[in-house]
């Protein structure tokens, strides 16, 4: 019986009970919410593992099991192995876990638009209606039940695509579809999020309509350029001279200083550090938020930028009286992802760690690998995260507490938007008064 | 939602006579309705056929009477004068088939207990069949057919072609190949529906009883019970022989590649007991006996295990954790005394139906008139 595809082995005891396992099979366990020394956490696995106890035979077969939200296609293989059992897991295929589509949660239009609209899965106007239709000429009780096209004619584009179609049969959003307002002959921009029905299938849309459509959203490159263009000669030169002209009458260059106005400059310089902090954020948030951003993949070995990254970080560390861990960072831990960008959300995630963690704390810097994916966990012993915060720390601007020195808030936001982009994740496992785990997953190389 | 009990093929126009007699007719039905419905409510749900067996077996059954009626009616509207077919309606052989079955469904006379034991033994142990190969460790190569044929013995390697190719038709096809007699009984009354369908006037109606009769006699001649999945599986198990292999090693083999008809063959072989016999305790999930059997041949517990879980894993009324619970008693029965419990089933079958027929009659005092 060869399998040809990855296998993953786990040994147990005569209660069932998970010993050994090697690090690909410990860390779905984990996932799913078990732990050596006890039962295995997914249902079919530990029910395989007693009957094959309990019939004294190797058995065998094809179980389903849910992790994070694949579900994992497995052949199975459970054989009693002295008191206990010993199993091999051979993964068959991964399938991304069915979704319910969400019904009744109120979908929103598209932001921006003069007014909205709705349609059913037949492209007939419903109940829910416009809100300023009236004022472009419109008389709402004689448009509802009629067809999209008797209000807008749809224009094609220059190849004879009509946006809105193609995303009915698509099943998405659409945006920028030419139209023209029957009543009025008004030229218009039509956009839509679309609506799922029960099985899935196509529900209708939710729109806006734009009588003064802006300039073309593409992308223009020359407009990028010129932000950071202007970034750099605008805001960066002035704070830079700022920060470095603090410094030298903090360091007394030009002669002693009272050190009330040593301090003072410090507080200067350390601002101006601070503001300029929030540029690279901001420049950094407008390069990936470009349609057109992307990362390189060079190739990284996720081992050496994690001690880089450490490395910056441990003057900053030893200042505040923390200790970074770092565990076994020596074995090569080959990804993809760009090493400008993986540093970059490395340093943010110790340097959070290490602003938040107490005086004589640690900080954890540990690395995994599994299946396809390597992971690097940064865990710190500071006062933790709420669940209810724990989605809000990854959105732009929040700060859970603003009354804690640092940064803009947008490190994390900007750290898991790269993550993301290089095609991995950030997340985080906390609870209040049991720190924090942030967790860099990364496509394996 | 199962056998098809639509008689009306043309509702009857309102006002028409026949429309009244139908309305009349009303009554009686809602009667025999009722009388349905509250048997219905107090079958036990251990009793009932699960769904998935009464459409198959549903199924099963039209496809195969259809198909007879079919043959059947083409035979003989080949064979009879122009004529004659006419004034039969002119009903093309399909049309003739569509009758026939519902005749056939209305009467009664599908209700024959041999028939359905057949019927429902064939869907179920088709069932298991698929289940157990849809439990194949995927990407596995099925050996055991292979090696056998392979094997330089002319004699098993036909044997194993020609299990595999009956087995290849008994998954293609929808319609029952019955054992001979069964097949006999059926035949014959879709021979006499089709003669109430093609009923004539007086000289002719002999002229069509007589190409009926010869129609169904050339279907019977033709008919070959040796390319049953079970008569190959008989041969294949002959064919054999005592190899030398492990009865256990074989059992198991033959279940994880999903060849249930070889699985029932080897171990009824093994047993000196009827195919048929052997069939029904594998597919009864409540039937003691079967583990009886597998003692019977002296299987040790693992083996045991082993065939309880793939059986039990194919076959969704096995209950596996019983099973697991009770696998240890079942494995410490004694050979010889299982063997023992198991002799009765080796009588002639014939006398146990009888036996059987005769428990199900009350004991009713002699009638008085006839006493002597």
């Amino acid at each position: 019986m060869v399998i040809d595809t990855p296998t993953f082995t786990a040994t147990l005891d005569g209660d069932d009970r998970l010993v050994d396992a090697d690090p690909s099979f410990a860390a779905l366990n984990a996932r799913a919410g078990g732990a050596l020394g006890e039962r295995l956490a997914a249902p079919p696995l530990a029910s395989l593992v007693r009957l094959a106890r309990r019939l004294g035979v190797p058995i065998a077969r094809a179980v389903t099991i849910a992790d994070a939200d694949q579900d994992l296609d497995c052949w199975v293989r459970a054989a009693p192995a002295g008191n206990g059992v010993a199993l091999a897991l051979s993964l068959i295929r991964e399938r991304p876990a069915w979704r319910p589509s969400v019904l009744g949660a109120v979908l929103p239009p598209p932001p921006g638009g003069d007014w909205t609209w709705s349609v059913d899965a037949k492209l007939k106007f419903e109940q829910l209606l416009m809100r300023a239709g009236m004022d472009h000429g419109l008389d709402r009780a004689s448009v509802m039940g009629q067809p999209l096209t008797k209000l807008f004619s749809l224009e094609s584009s220059e190849e004879g695509a009509l946006s809105l179609l193609e995303a009915v049969a698509s099943l998405d959003d659409f945006s920028d579809q030419p139209a023209v307002l029957n009543v009025t002959g008004t030229r218009v921009l039509l956009a839509g999020h679309v609506r799922l029905d029960r099985g899935g299938g196509f529900g209708g849309f939710v729109g806006a309509t734009y009588h003064h459509p802006s300039p073309a959203s593409a992308p223009d490159a020359e407009i990028g350029g010129l932000f950071h263009h202007r970034l750099d000669t605008i805001l960066r030169r002035p704070l830079g001279q700022i920060v470095a002209n603090a410094d030298s009458i903090n360091a007394g260059v030009d002669g002693d200083i009272d050190p009330q106005y040593a301090d003072y400059a410090a507080d200067i310089a350390s601002a101006g550090r601070h503001l300029m902090g929030l540029i690279d954020d901001l420049s950094d948030i407008e390069a990936i938020e470009r349609e057109d951003f992307t990362v390189d993949d060079e190739g990284i070995d996720l081992a050496d930028v994690t001690r880089r990254a450490a490395g910056l970080l441990s003057v900053r560390a030893a200042n505040a009286g923390v200790t970074i861990d770092r565990g076994d960072l020596d074995s090569a831990m080959p990804a993809h992802g760009e090493f400008r960008r993986t540093l970059q959300i490395l340093v943010n995630l110790i340097g959070n760690a290490v602003r938040y963690s107490p005086r004589n704390a640690i900080v954890w810097l540990r690395l995994q690998r599994d299946n396809d994916r390597v992971y690097a966990i940064v865990a710190d012993q500071g006062k933790g995260i709420a669940l209810d915060d724990q989605e809000r720390i990854f959105a732009k601007f929040e700060r859970v507490d603003t009354s804690e020195p640092g940064g803009s808030g947008l490190g994390l936001y900007i750290a898991r938007r790269l993550a993301r982009a290089m095609g991995g994740d950030l997340t985080v496992d906390s609870a209040p008064g049991e720190g924090a785990r942030f967790v860099l997953s990364l496509p394996a190389a | 939602m199962s056998v098809d009990h639509s008689d009306a093929m043309r509702a009857p126009e309102p006002g028409s006579a026949a429309f009244w007699a139908h309305a009349a007719a009303a009554a009686s039905r809602a009667d025999s309705r009722l009388a349905a419905q509250i048997q219905d409510l107090f079958l036990s749900d251990a009793d009932r056929l699960d769904d998935r067996t009464r459409a198959a077996a549903a199924a099963t059954l039209r496809m195969t009477v259809l198909a007879m009626a079919h043959d059947l009616a083409r035979d003989v509207a080949d064979q009879l004068p122009g004529h004659a077919v006419d004034h039969a309606g002119g009903t093309s052989p399909d049309q003739a088939a569509a009758a026939v079955s519902r005749r056939l469904h209305g009467s009664g006379l599908l209700r024959d207990r041999a028939l359905m034991e057949e019927l429902f033994a064939r869907v179920r142990q088709d069932m298991v069949s698929e289940a157990l190969r849809a439990n194949r460790v995927p990407a596995a190569e099925p050996t055991l057919l292979a090696e056998w044929v392979a094997s330089g013995d002319d004699g098993l390697s036909r044997a194993a072609m020609a299990y595999g190719q009956a087995e290849a038709r008994r998954q293609a096809e929808w319609r029952a190949d019955l054992p001979l007699a069964l097949h006999e009984k059926l035949l014959w009354w879709v021979a006499a529906a089709l003669r109430e369908q093609w009923a004539v006037e007086g000289g002719q109606q002999i002229l069509v009883d007589r190409a009926i009769a010869q129609a169904a006699q050339r279907s019977m001649a033709g008919d070959d019970d040796q390319d049953r999945l079970e008569a190959a599986a008989d041969r294949l198990v002959a064919a054999l022989g005592a190899n030398g292999a492990d009865l256990a090693e074989r059992l198991i083999a033959a279940l994880e590649e999903g060849h249930l008809a070889l699985f029932i063959a080897l171990l009824s072989q093994a047993l000196a007991l009827d195919f048929v016999e052997v069939r029904a305790l594998v597919l009864d999930p409540h039937d003691d006996r079967f583990w009886v059997a597998l003692r019977g041949v002296d299987l040790e517990r693992a083996a045991i295990a082993r065939i309880g879980f793939l059986l039990a894993d194919a076959d969704p009324r096995r209950d596996l954790d019983a099973f697991a619970d009770r696998l240890d008693a079942i494995a410490a029965i004694a050979a010889p005394e299982a063997a023992e419990g198991l002799a009765p089933m080796a009588l002639p079958r014939q006398f146990r139906e009888a036996q059987r027929a005769l428990e199900r009659t009350p004991d009713r005092a002699p009638d008085r008139a006839l006493a002597w």
